[in-house]
């Protein structure tokens, strides 16, 4: 019974260390393969980034509702603006009364 | 229409409308000008640079700025509306304020006319013997600035001098009203700031070109500008241009009107053509 028992404690013993190199030589293959798989994910995403970049730039520049330049004010040219600065005389409007005076202007 | 009325620069300033809500900033906002810019106050910076008359100054930057206008609105006007004629004035008798101002037989004294002023940035050069009276701008330019001051529609009235946001009614000297769609109406004339010196009526209209208060047909001109200061630089221009005056601002396209001193009224083309288009659109 007692030999019995060693005989198969011994195969056990004797299959493991048999079984180890197998094992480590996987692992080191899942480590591979795991690596490769996350390198591969990563230039997929970089790709997708990339593409989709592009492809806003693209629609920015082709297509025609987007704005080609930066948005600007509408507003008179600077030259012009400066010279009606400039201008000091410059007209008001006015019209025949069509009411009693709120104001007066006279002599001050 | 709501009115708030309150004196300064010598006037009373009435406000109407919006301009009403914001009096506070307003009063002061001319309470400061006349402090900087009153030939009666001995402590106003005008004083302070006529006295430094001779060497170069610093000024502030309102003064500066108000002074660069000064003498840009002599340019436009040909040297008619003229800053440097604050000497002329005082020869003329008018060195207090225009209600204190009381017959003095002693003659005009000695004058000068229009004389070149050195003004780089803030550094302010008068020559010697000149004197500053900003005046001609400074009241028209407060207007402006109060305009600025308030939102909505509302009106600013200084001394008879009047600026609007929104369509306002306005009493012309002598008789009849206008409306004043959008801009100023200002009017200039020798009938108020008038008094007796060495047996001669002056007043403080200065012709630049004698240095003695302006001989003028006019007694009252009134004239119409996008902003006050257009339409007090234009009043004034009017005035002093004499005869030529309602052809001077019909070629700058200035609506006017004219009260000689015989008191007949006259207006210029522009000022026609203003009436006529506006009931054409009716």
């Amino acid at each position: 019974m007692d030999g019995s028992r060693s005989r198969v404690g011994n195969l056990e013993r004797k299959q493991k260390a048999d079984r180890l190199p197998a094992s480590a030589e996987r692992a080191e293959q899942l480590r591979s393969a795991r690596h490769r798989a996350f390198g591969a994910k990563a230039a997929l995403a970089t790709l997708g980034a990339t593409v989709f970049g592009a492809a806003m730039v693209f629609a920015q520049h082709s297509y025609a509702g987007h704005t080609k330049e930066p948005a600007t004010a509408l507003e008179a040219p600077a030259e012009f603006v400066k010279i009606v600065k400039q201008d000091l005389l410059q007209a008001g409007v006015v019209e025949p009364a069509q009411a009693p005076p709120d104001a007066v202007t006279a002599a001050s | 229409m709501n009115e708030y009325r309150f004196d300064a620069m010598g006037c009373e300033i009435v406000l109407g409308g919006a301009a009403v809500h914001a009096r506070p900033a307003i009063e002061r906002l001319f309470s400061e000008r006349e402090l900087v810019f009153s030939r009666f106050i001995p402590q106003s910076e005008l004083n302070r640079v006529n006295a430094s008359a001779g060497s170069l100054v610093l000024v502030s930057a309102r003064f500066a700025e108000t002074l660069r206008i000064a003498l840009h609105a002599a340019k436009e006007t040909g040297g008619l509306v003229e800053p440097t004629l604050g000497g002329a004035l005082v020869a003329a008798g008018y060195d207090r304020d225009s209600g204190a101002l009381t017959p003095d037989p002693r003659p005009v004294g000695p004058v000068r006319g229009a004389q070149p002023v050195f003004a780089l940035g803030r550094v302010v050069g008068v020559p010697v013997g000149v004197q500053l009276d900003l005046n001609g701008v400074v009241k028209a330019l407060a207007v402006d600035d109060a305009m600025a001051l308030f939102r909505g529609d509302g009106s600013v009235s200084a001394g008879g001098d009047v600026a609007t946001r929104g369509r306002l009614t306005v009493g012309l000297p002598g008789e009849g009203a206008v409306t004043l769609a959008s801009g100023a109406l200002a009017t200039s004339g020798s009938t108020k700031r008038r008094w007796l010196r060495g047996g001669e009526v002056q007043h403080h209209l200065v012709d630049p070109r004698t240095g003695r208060p302006a001989s003028s047909p006019w007694a009252l001109v009134t004239a119409c500008g996008a902003t006050c200061l257009a339409a007090d630089i234009a009043a004034k221009a009017g005035f002093l241009a004499g005869a030529e005056g309602p052809a001077w601002l019909d070629g700058r396209g200035i609506p006017a009107r004219f009260v000689g001193v015989d008191g007949e009224v006259r207006t210029n083309e522009r000022w026609d053509a203003s009436m006529r288009e506006a009931v054409a659109c009716i």
